[in-house]
């Protein structure tokens, strides 16, 4: 896999969530060149090209967007946004984060370091279709990312 | 009015219930110490007066004795002189010759004898009273009938005695009698006519002996003639013949005077000196004038101390009220200063350390406050880290079961019957259910801890969009809805208020041919009352209690849809709000819910 060509990174601890995103965004051919990472260390180093991915990948050819969950092991999705925001090459990289609740603490927070959305993940499965559906056709092909 | 009010209103009266104490206590004292120097005045000015009276008195007759006596010794040397002439023989011979023997000696004699022009005239009379010789001034002898002498004078061997005094005119004369003896016989009588006139300086040192604002008088024993030696006057008004030591009058002046009266020995006169009351009690009036100066000033320094020493009794008082005041009030007080060792000082310590002791228990009160607002607001946090973990990791695995049920269904579905189709459904509603269920609860826990913010919201436009979000203009309703007040609350949650009623209201008419539903308002002792009236299916009343209890409901889910929360949550929301929730239903014949918010 050419980790230059990830369009959406995935960064979502549980594994049936991140299952049933991608069989979302599969359905509507949004899931071609997605990436899915299990927790906030693994996220990083993708994004920034360290650990296992160095030389992998350039940091310059950032995905057309990440969609972040917030509660993860290791480092949570507050920390890895703050660090893609915060980074002059990563902080025009659309975010999207996703959280189970919007009794979420931590909502206004993803929003003061610049997130760019926020969806909360609905029980019922046909909202969360469609949320996910929207989602990737909105960030992925009506949205014009700044020209690098 | 009746017997316990008088009495009442006497004894408020009485014991001066509108005064401060600094105020009764020198009234107190006033009419304590007025009562003392009153009565203490009285009794010695009587006491005073008595004795004043008395030493007056004394004076008065040891004055009229010794006047008297003084009469009586002029009296005697003017006997001297007269005796001395009718012992001479000549005198002797020329009365018993009836005046044709000796005339030149005795007129000699006479002559001799006349001191003065006072001496008006001097007659010699023969035993029966007829004159012999005479010598002085004949006109007025003419006028002095003898008989006015021997009426009053009754005449001895070698006697002498000073007639009654009487008046010619307004010129006053007085007899002087001495029998002219011979051989122990009376042969005649040497009477002299002396004119009665005492000189003003005469009076003057009388005056000034006696006394200012005292009198002498000069009377006839008979009460025929009074003189006060200058001229007649008017007889006193006392009884001369009574035996009375002392006469009380008013005198001819209006002046209240006590008198005595002494017969001057040797004569037939009368001494009668009179001392005004008013000179006797002087002394008296005197003393009652200092009485009178020295307890007003008395009274008025007590008063005054009086006040002082109240001032300094109330002034730790007031103290003491303005501290318990400023206590009562909730505010910190400043030790009340103690320069004193008595009743009010022990007091004024007293209330220091309570005031300490309120203040340590007050401040060990806001500790535990505080630490029990710690206490609680940890709670609080550890709830809300408990809800988001309810909400994250219930829901996601309720996620995971209804996606991929979904999946399932979508990948598989066409390969199973009717049937297991049924069932895939049955799993997937109830799930959905179990997500709708966690959503509501959490929904109601956030609101116990949710800060509301009040301000005035246009209820009618309220209404108005609850109504159009969930009807969407369309529906089957009849709506009867009654211009409403503006409120006062939170908006976001009182929509759901309004939300939850509305929505209830249509939920549970919607089986009725014709639902109608009612939305009115009403005031109730500073609460506005809003209510929600359906004629839906009811429910029976007793149960109504249960009703605004989480999980409560009076309808199967198969009937009606929902969580049992919706109402629980109004319930939450409006006590929030310091309002109150209630219902009134009838089975089959619809509800009314009310529920009250504070005007402003």
């Amino acid at each position: 896999m050419n980790y230059n060509l990830v369009d959406i990174l995935l960064v979502e601890d549980n594994d049936y969530d991140a299952e049933l995103t991608i069989h979302e965004l599969k359905k509507n051919n949004l899931a071609n060149n997605l990436f899915h990472v299990r927790d906030g260390e693994e996220a990083l180093d993708f994004i920034f090209a360290m650990g296992k991915y160095t030389g992998l990948r350039a940091i310059e050819s950032s995905p057309k967007l990440i969609l972040l969950d917030i509660k993860m092991p290791k480092i949570d999705g507050i920390e890895v946004l703050e660090k893609i925001k915060l980074n002059a090459q990563t902080k025009k990289t659309p975010v999207v984060i996703l959280t189970s609740s919007k009794e979420d603490p931590d909502i206004q927070r993803c929003y003061d370091l610049g997130a760019n959305s926020y969806i909360v993940k609905p029980v019922n499965f046909e909202s969360f279709a469609q949320a996910i559906m929207n989602l990737g056709f909105y960030w992925l092909l009506l949205n014009h990312p700044p020209v690098k | 009015m009746n017997f316990k009010s008088i009495s009442n209103s006497w004894y408020k009266r009485f014991t001066f219930h509108g005064l401060s104490i600094q105020q009764r206590l020198p009234l107190l004292i006033c009419v304590l110490l007025s009562a003392v120097i009153i009565t203490f005045s009285i009794i010695s000015y009587y006491g005073v007066k008595k004795s004043a009276i008395e030493i007056g008195k004394n004076r008065l007759r040891t004055l009229t004795d010794q006047l008297s006596d003084n009469f009586g010794q002029s009296a005697r040397a003017f006997n001297k002189l007269t005796a001395a002439a009718v012992r001479q023989d000549a005198i002797k011979k020329c009365i018993l010759s009836k005046g044709t023997e000796s005339q030149q000696e005795a007129n000699a004699i006479l002559t001799k004898l006349r001191k003065d022009s006072t001496w008006l005239l001097i007659e010699l009379l023969d035993s029966n009273r007829i004159p012999v010789l005479h010598f002085g001034d004949e006109q007025v002898a003419t006028k002095l009938s003898l008989d006015t002498i021997f009426s009053s004078v009754q005449p001895g061997v070698d006697s002498f005695r000073v007639g009654n005094t009487v008046a010619v005119k307004d010129t006053m004369y007085y007899s002087v009698l001495t029998t002219v003896t011979d051989r122990s016989k009376v042969i005649g009588y040497l009477v002299v006519w002396q004119i009665l006139a005492s000189t003003p300086q005469a009076i003057e040192q009388v005056s000034a002996f006696i006394g200012a604002g005292s009198k002498l008088y000069i009377g006839n024993q008979d009460g025929s003639l009074w003189t006060n030696l200058i001229k007649p006057v008017a007889a006193p008004p006392i009884d001369i013949k009574q035996a009375a030591d002392f006469f009380e009058y008013t005198n001819a002046e209006g002046k209240k005077v006590i008198a005595t009266i002494k017969p001057v020995l040797s004569t037939q006169w009368l001494l009668l000196i009179e001392f005004s009351q008013s000179s006797i009690l002087e002394t008296a009036t005197r003393f009652l004038r200092w009485i009178i100066i020295a307890g007003s000033v008395l009274i008025a320094l007590s008063i005054f101390i009086t006040w002082l020493m109240s001032r300094n009794i109330i002034r730790p008082l007031n103290q003491l009220t303005a501290a318990a005041t400023a206590i009562a009030a909730g505010e910190h007080s400043m030790p009340v200063k103690v320069n004193r060792m008595d009743e009010l000082g022990k007091l004024t310590q007293a209330f220091n350390t309570m005031a300490g002791q309120i203040q340590l228990t007050q401040q060990d009160l806001e500790n535990k406050v505080q630490q029990r607002t710690v206490q609680l607001e940890t709670a609080n946090k550890e709830l809300e880290a408990f809800s988001y973990s309810i909400s994250h990791d219930l829901r996601s695995p309720l996620r995971g079961i209804i996606g991929f049920t979904s999946m399932f269904k979508e990948q598989y579905g066409g390969q199973l019957d009717s049937e297991g189709n049924r069932l895939i459904e049955i799993i997937r509603a109830n799930t959905l259910k179990m997500g709708n269920l966690i959503d509501d609860l959490l929904e109601f826990s956030r609101l116990g801890r949710q800060d509301i913010t009040k301000r005035a919201i246009p209820t009618d436009q309220l209404v108005a969009d609850v109504i159009k979000d969930l009807t969407n203009n369309d529906s089957a309703v009849a709506w009867n809805i009654h211009p409403l007040p503006e409120s006062y609350g939170d908006k976001s949650t009182l929509k759901q208020v309004w939300v939850n009623f509305i929505s209830n209201a249509i939920k549970y008419s919607r089986k009725v041919a014709t639902p109608r539903i009612e939305i009115g308002s009403g005031t109730d002792k500073g609460y506005t009352v809003f209510f929600v009236k359906d004629n839906g299916v009811g429910f029976d009343t007793k149960y109504k209690d249960k009703l605004f209890k989480v999980f409560q409901r009076l309808h199967s889910a198969h009937e009606f849809e929902g969580s049992g929360v919706g109402l629980a949550i109004v319930e939450r929301i409006v006590s929030r709000h310091g309002g109150k929730v209630w219902v009134e239903a009838e089975k089959n014949v619809g509800a009314t819910f009310y529920f009250s918010l504070p005007e402003q």
